[in-house]
C-alpha cells in the first residue's frame, strides 16, 4: 500500500471512466431539440432519467462519492473536496434550525461523505453548541448563527460560511502536499474571490463588505483585488493581467460565465496527466473533478433546454470534458 | 579448504531465492489489487487479468531455480561441501545477477501489469497488447537468469580456485 497506494481504487475508477460523457455526447445533448430528447441521450448513458432532473443530478453526484468511498476505503486524503460538503451542511443546519424546519424534510438538504457526520453538525446547530465541532466549522458556525439570529439575513450567514469554506479548502490543499490538490485549492479559491469581487463591483458594495466576502487565502492579493473591485469594471481584468491568471483576464472581460468556463477548462487541463497514472490519490481526485464537471455541464444543458436558451448562449458556458 | 567459502556460496543461494521472491511478492501483490478491482466490476475478466497478475511471479521462480542449482553444486543437498574462499565468493557473484535483476524487474513488471489491467478495463479486446508490455520487462529477468545459470555451472567446473 505504501509503495503504490490506491491501486485497487484507481483501477475501479478507470473502469467507471468508460461511462463518462465524452465530447460527442455533450454535443448530442446540446443539439437535442428539447429536454425529452436530452434525457433520452442521458438514458442511453445509464443516467436514471425516471427521476426529476434535480434528483437525477443529485443521484449522479452521490454515485461518484459512493464509488470512491467504497473503492478507496480511507478517503481522508480527499479532505480538500470533502470539507466543502461539511460547510454546506453547516450552512444548511444553521438555516434549518433558525427556520425551525420539520425534522422529516431535513435529509435532502444535506450532503453525505463530508469529513464530519451530518448528525453531529445538526446537533451542534440545534443546541447552539458549535464548540463540539472541529475549529474550522465551530468559529464560522457560531458567527453564522449569531448573525442570522440578530439580523435574520440568510445572505450574511452564507457569506460567513462560504468564506470559511474557501479558507479551509485552501488550507487543506496546502496541507495535502499533493501538487494537484494544492493547485485545485488555489484555483478554486482565487476564482471564487474574483467572481465575488466582480459581483460586489456590479452591486456597488463598499470596502468593508468586500473585506467580509473575500477569503484570506489563495495566490491573489486580497488588498489589490479589493482596490480593483472598487474601481471601474476594467480594473479587475487589468489586475488579473499582472497575476498568474493573466490568461483569465480576457474571459473575465467577456462575462462571468466565460470566466467560470475558463476555470473549468483549467480544472480539466490540471487533471489530464492523471489519465495515465496507475495509483495514488490524484487519479481519484481527477475522477471526482471530471464527474463534477460532467454533472455541471449536464445541469447547464438541461436548464438551457427547459428555459429554451439558444445553443450559442449554452456554448459560452460549457467547458470541455475529461475524456 | 574454507568454511567461509561455503558460507558465501550459501549466502549467494539464499539471496537468489530471497530477493527475486520479495520482488515477485510485491509485483504480484500490486497487480493482484488491480486485478481484483477489475473482477469486482466485470467478473468475466478474471482469466485475462489473472495472467497479467502472474507475470511478475516468474522472477521468484527463476531465483528459486538458481538457488536450487547452487545448493546442489556446492553440496548443500548432499555431497562434499568443502570449497575455497575464492570459489565461495565466485558462487555468490554468480547468484547476484538474478538476485538483483529479479528484485528490480519484478517490481517494475508489477507496475506494468497494473497498467495492463487498467488498459484492459478500457479496451477488453486488447488483451494481447496488454500482455506484451509486461512481457518486455521479463526479457531482462531472463537474461539475468541465463547469466546466473551459466556462471553457477561455470564456477562448479573450475578446478584452479
Amino acid at each position: 500500500m505504501a509503495g503504490e497506494p490506491y491501486v485497487y481504487a484507481v483501477t475501479r475508477v478507470r473502469i467507471h471512466e468508460q461511462h463518462l460523457l465524452k465530447h460527442q455526447d455533450m454535443d448530442a445533448l446540446s443539439a437535442a431539440e428539447n429536454v425529452g430528447e436530452a434525457l433520452n441521450v442521458l438514458s442511453g448513458k445509464g443516467w436514471d432519467v425516471r427521476l426529476s432532473p434535480a434528483d437525477m443530478i443529485e443521484r449522479e453526484l452521490e454515485k461518484t462519492w459512493a464509488l470512491i468511498a467504497e473503492a478507496a476505503g480511507d478517503i481522508a486524503a480527499l479532505y480538500v473536496f470533502r470539507c466543502a460538503r461539511d460547510f454546506h451542511n453547516l450552512k444548511a443546519a444553521v438555516k434549518l434550525v433558525y427556520l425551525a424546519e420539520p425534522a422529516l424534510d431535513r435529509e435532502r438538504y444535506f450532503l453525505p461523505y463530508g469529513a464530519v457526520p451530518v448528525a453531529r453538525i445538526i446537533a451542534a446547530a440545534e443546541n447552539q453548541n458549535f464548540g463540539s465541532l472541529p475549529d474550522a466549522l465551530a468559529v464560522p458556525g457560531k458567527a453564522a448563527w449569531e448573525t442570522l439570529k440578530a439580523t435574520g439575513n440568510g445572505q450574511l450567514c452564507e457569506i460567513i460560511v462560504d468564506r470559511a469554506a474557501l479558507e479551509e479548502t485552501y488550507k487543506a490543499g496546502e496541507a495535502s502536499r499533493i501538487p494537484l490538490l494544492q493547485r485545485y485549492a488555489e484555483l478554486t479559491v482565487d476564482a471564487a474571490n474574483v467572481l465575488a469581487a466582480m459581483r460586489c463591483q456590479k452591486l456597488g458594495r463598499d470596502r468593508s463588505f468586500l473585506e467580509r466576502v473575500l477569503a484570506d487565502a489563495g495566490r491573489l492579493s486580497k488588498k489589490d483585488l479589493i482596490n480593483a473591485a472598487l474601481g471601474d469594471e476594467q480594473e479587475i481584468p487589468q489586475f488579473l493581467r499582472s497575476t498568474p491568471y493573466a490568461a483569465a483576464a480576457a474571459a473575465l472581460n467577456e462575462s462571468p460565465s466565460a470566466f467560470e468556463r475558463w476555470r473549468n477548462i483549467e480544472f480539466m487541463n490540471l487533471i489530464q496527466p492523471q489519465r495515465g497514472a496507475i495509483s495514488g490519490v490524484e487519479p481519484l481526485a481527477a475522477y471526482i473533478l471530471a464527474r463534477e464537471n460532467e454533472i455541471r455541464m449536464v445541469r447547464l444543458i438541461l436548464s438551457a433546454k427547459i428555459n429554451q436558451l439558444s445553443r450559442d448562449s449554452l456554448q459560452e458556458r460549457l467547458g470541455r470534458t475529461y475524456v | 579448504m574454507s568454511e567461509l567459502g561455503f558460507t558465501f556460496a550459501v549466502l549467494g543461494a539464499a539471496l537468489a531465492a530471497i530477493l527475486p521472491g520479495m520482488g515477485s511478492a510485491e509485483g504480484v501483490g500490486i497487480a493482484g489489487q488491480s486485478a481484483a478491482a477489475s473482477v469486482s466490476e466485470d467478473p468475466s475478466s478474471f482469466a485475462k487479468v489473472l495472467v497479467l497478475q502472474l507475470l511478475p511471479g516468474t522472477q521468484g521462480i527463476y531465483g528459486l531455480l538458481i538457488s536450487f542449482v547452487t545448493m546442489s553444486q556446492i553440496g548443500l543437498l548432499g555431497g562434499d561441501a568443502n570449497m575455497s574462499l575464492a570459489k565461495g565468493l565466485a558462487y555468490l557473484a554468480a547468484c547476484l545477477p538474478i538476485a538483483i535483476v529479479g528484485l528490480i524487474s519484478a517490481k517494475h513488471q508489477g507496475r506494468v501489469s497494473v497498467s495492463g489491467v487498467q488498459m484492459l478495463a478500457k479496451r477488453p479486446d486488447q488483451f494481447g497488447k496488454a500482455m506484451i508490455f509486461p512481457a518486455m520487462v521479463e526479457t531482462y529477468a531472463i537474461l539475468a537468469l541465463l547469466i546466473s545459470l551459466l556462471a553457477v555451472n561455470g564456477v562448479a567446473g573450475l578446478t584452479t580456485i
